[in-house]
């Protein structure tokens, strides 16, 4: 029998626990650059939100000439906003354009008022069921950022909603505090009104980064972070909050050493980029001469330019799913090796990391192919069919794009990324259809470049394990970690119990960096990174010192991670790896580095 | 006047939100309608949701009808639009 009693007891400790002050990180997405630290303004979700009211016949034309003027006065309020921005802003003007287009289109007014007429109900609970229809036509949409769209209809029912009912604008209220405003999901206009200076930065639980607010945002310079989960129910009004919208992170009650930590990376972030912008040109390389490629992550070939103009030397890291996902049907060869040949040559001589094919867990399209059990059915998709396990299940999908790498590699210096290898008998496998692949083209008499180099990513922590033997099979290793983190420290990121203890710095994950560099090196292969911690300046310093041979970033940390590489001797840098290797805890990691670094770089790590 | 026209998407996202707004302002700017035939559905330019739930991604070949005095100024521009590479992502 189960003792309801004490199970209600574990429940009400853990929810004090949850509810005291405890320091929390959650992991968003950053969804516009900056760092902010003030008090929170936490605006709940309004529950129960519109009510069933049946009308009587004669109330219904009134009730439809009450949605109507609502419609008008909703129309009004975008225009004012529109008229009040200038020019420039012309991504948010458009946004609004089209706002203003889906208020009146038919799927939300007439089909409205035809469910007041029809049914006889209140304006609100129509409305309501005209949204419900939208989202089952836009549910049955293929492609993500399309279907996307559908936040900006809700956006704009809300609006009328917000009318209907009488609710004045909240978020406008008079706040004269500066605060980071907390909520379920902002519209654009939200953001656009939150202007005011008072307004420092903003988290919402839902959204990505392509969401028309991360647009608005974004152009607007205010710091954000979207798809935080459950964080107005964790946060309250007044709880200081670090919002780091380079990272996604948030930090709830953070301590004084984040609070440090913080004010220096917004010290650095802000130290003008003018300041910043000839480390673009310069190389990189250590006082002494130690060299270090700095390359650049990036999922679309237009953010080439932004490696360029940066300064980044080569691509570490292409996520190669986006034409998987956003086109009509599965790109076909052609279609690959002519996006692959263009970014190669765009380059080169500059490598150019291409990861294979990395899906599983949230990354999944209903376009892809997948032969038996349905792949939602799996309970625990991050130790599931992803990734490189995916390829090797679907092979006609794999070799598909590997010809298309193999095509691409005569215009420069192409580099075969495979994500998520966990044993050396993967690789065998990959290298197996790899040669078909190049038996194939060699058959069409379509060139290749038959000395690419293929490596792999080191994510698992077998594959650490494993380092000296998978350096003999392959051409360079990349070592990611986010998923290292997350899989050697069975932290799940995503998970508000946990995650603060998502620790980069942890000394298991840094000796296992340690091992994988080692081993390489023994092998005479490059070590690579291309996870977060590689941009992260705390991190970076130990990294160099550890031995990697190239740290690859979002294009916008690359001229900080140079900055800091050409102020140092490598010798140096080896001693400061080694003397953080000898430490037991991260605590202690974390004490060194906030001595050591201020010393060492203090134009990086001092207070003004 | 009735002009058509096939055409290939070539937005890089393909016709999300600022195209579609985009194909209702010409056919409110020249007075025309604007009918986009896809996949055995029809859509008219001024019902944007309508136009976005057609799910137009870059490569979707479509049919193109306008109607009106200026249907082949209209037909131009919704040209560029669609099949030009400027300044639409």
């Amino acid at each position: 029998m189960v003792d309801q009693e004490s199970n209600r007891k574990v429940d009400s400790d853990l929810e004090a626990k949850l509810s005291c002050e405890e320091p929390q990180i959650i992991f968003g997405i950053g969804a516009s650059p900056g760092i902010v630290i003030a008090p929170a303004r936490v605006f709940r979700r309004r529950t129960g939100s519109a009510a069933w009211r049946r009308l009587t016949p004669d109330r219904i034309d009134r009730e439809i000439r009450r949605f109507r003027e609502a419609v008008t006065t909703a129309e009004q309020e975008l225009r004012q906003l529109r008229a009040s921005l200038a020019d420039d802003l012309s991504d948010a003007l458009s946004i609004i354009d089209s706002h203003l287009l889906m208020l009146k289109d038919r799927m939300i007014l007439d089909r409205t008022v035809e469910i007041i007429r029809s049914h006889h109900i209140n304006a609100q609970w129509a409305l309501a069921t005209a949204l419900g229809l939208v989202k089952k036509k836009f549910d049955a949409i293929d492609d993500p950022y399309i279907k996307q769209r559908y936040m900006d209809v809700k956006h704009v029912a809300d609006r009328i909603f917000g009318v209907l009912s009488g609710k004045a604008d909240e978020i406008l209220s008079d706040d004269r505090a500066k605060v980071i405003v907390i909520g379920h999901d902002f519209s654009p206009e939200d953001i656009l009104h939150m202007r005011a200076d008072t307004v420092l930065g903003f988290i919402a639980e839902e959204g990505g980064i392509t969401s028309h607010t991360a647009i608005v945002a974004r152009s607007l310079g205010i710091p954000a972070v979207v798809g935080a989960k459950d964080i107005t129910c964790i946060c309250g009004s007044g709880d200081r909050v670090i919002l780091d919208g380079f990272s996604g992170r948030v930090c709830l009650h953070p301590t004084p050493d984040q609070l440090n930590q913080y004010r220096e990376y917004d010290r650095q972030h802000r130290c003008s980029s003018r300041d910043l912008a000839h480390y673009a040109d310069l190389s990189s390389e250590t006082l002494d001469g130690h060299r270090v490629r700095l390359a650049g992550n990036i999922e679309m070939p237009a953010e080439i330019a932004a490696i360029q103009h940066n300064g980044g030397e080569g691509i570490g890291l292409f996520r190669s799913e986006f034409d998987f996902f956003s086109h009509s049907s599965l790109p076909d060869e052609e279609m690959l090796a002519r996006i692959y040949g263009k970014m190669v040559a765009a380059l080169a001589p500059l490598p150019v990391t291409i990861r294979t094919l990395d899906v599983g867990g949230d990354k999944f399209s209903n376009r892809l192919p997948h032969t038996g059990p349905r792949l939602d059915l799996e309970r625990n998709p991050a130790l599931g069919l992803r990734s490189i396990r995916y390829s090797l299940r679907e092979p006609a999908l794999f070799i598909r794009q590997l010809r298309a790498l193999l095509r691409a590699s005569v215009h420069g210096r192409l580099r075969i990324l495979l994500p998520m290898i966990s044993s050396p008998s993967e690789v065998l496998a990959v290298k197996a259809i790899c040669a078909q692949a190049a038996r194939e083209l060699e058959r069409k008499k379509i060139p290749y470049d038959d000395r690419v180099e293929v490596g792999i990513m080191i994510e698992v922590p077998s594959a650490v394990i494993l380092a000296d033997s998978l350096a003999t099979e392959v051409d360079f290793f990349s070592i990611g970690t986010n998923d290292l983190i997350q899989y050697s420290l069975a932290i799940d990121r995503g998970n508000q119990y946990v995650a603060h203890m998502y620790e980069p710095l942890h000394p298991a994950v840094l000796r296992m960096i340690k091992q994988t560099v080692d081993a390489g090196h023994q092998q005479g292969i490059e070590v690579a990174m291309c996870g977060e911690m590689a941009g992260d300046p705390m991190c970076a310093a130990v990294l160099l010192g550890l031995g990697l041979d190239e740290l690859s970033m979002r294009p916008s940390a690359i001229p900080h991670v140079r900055r800091l590489l050409r102020g140092s001797r490598y010798q140096e840098l080896a001693a400061l790896g080694n003397r953080i290797l000898g430490c037991r805890d991260v605590d202690e990691i974390h004490r060194y580095l906030g001595r050591y670094l201020p010393r060492h770089y203090p134009e990086e790590f001092c207070h003004p | 006047m009735v002009v058509r026209e096939q055409m290939v998407v070539r937005n890089h996202c393909g016709v999300h939100a600022r195209v579609a707004t985009g194909l209702a302002a010409i056919a409110e700017a020249d007075n025309v309608e604007i009918e986009i035939v896809f996949g055995g559905r029809t859509a008219d330019c001024r019902n944007i949701l309508d136009v976005l739930s057609l799910s137009l991604v870059r490569g979707s070949q479509v049919e193109v009808l306008v109607r009106g005095l200026e249907a082949t100024r209209a037909l131009t521009a919704v040209r560029e639009l669609l099949t030009g590479t400027k300044n639409n992502g």
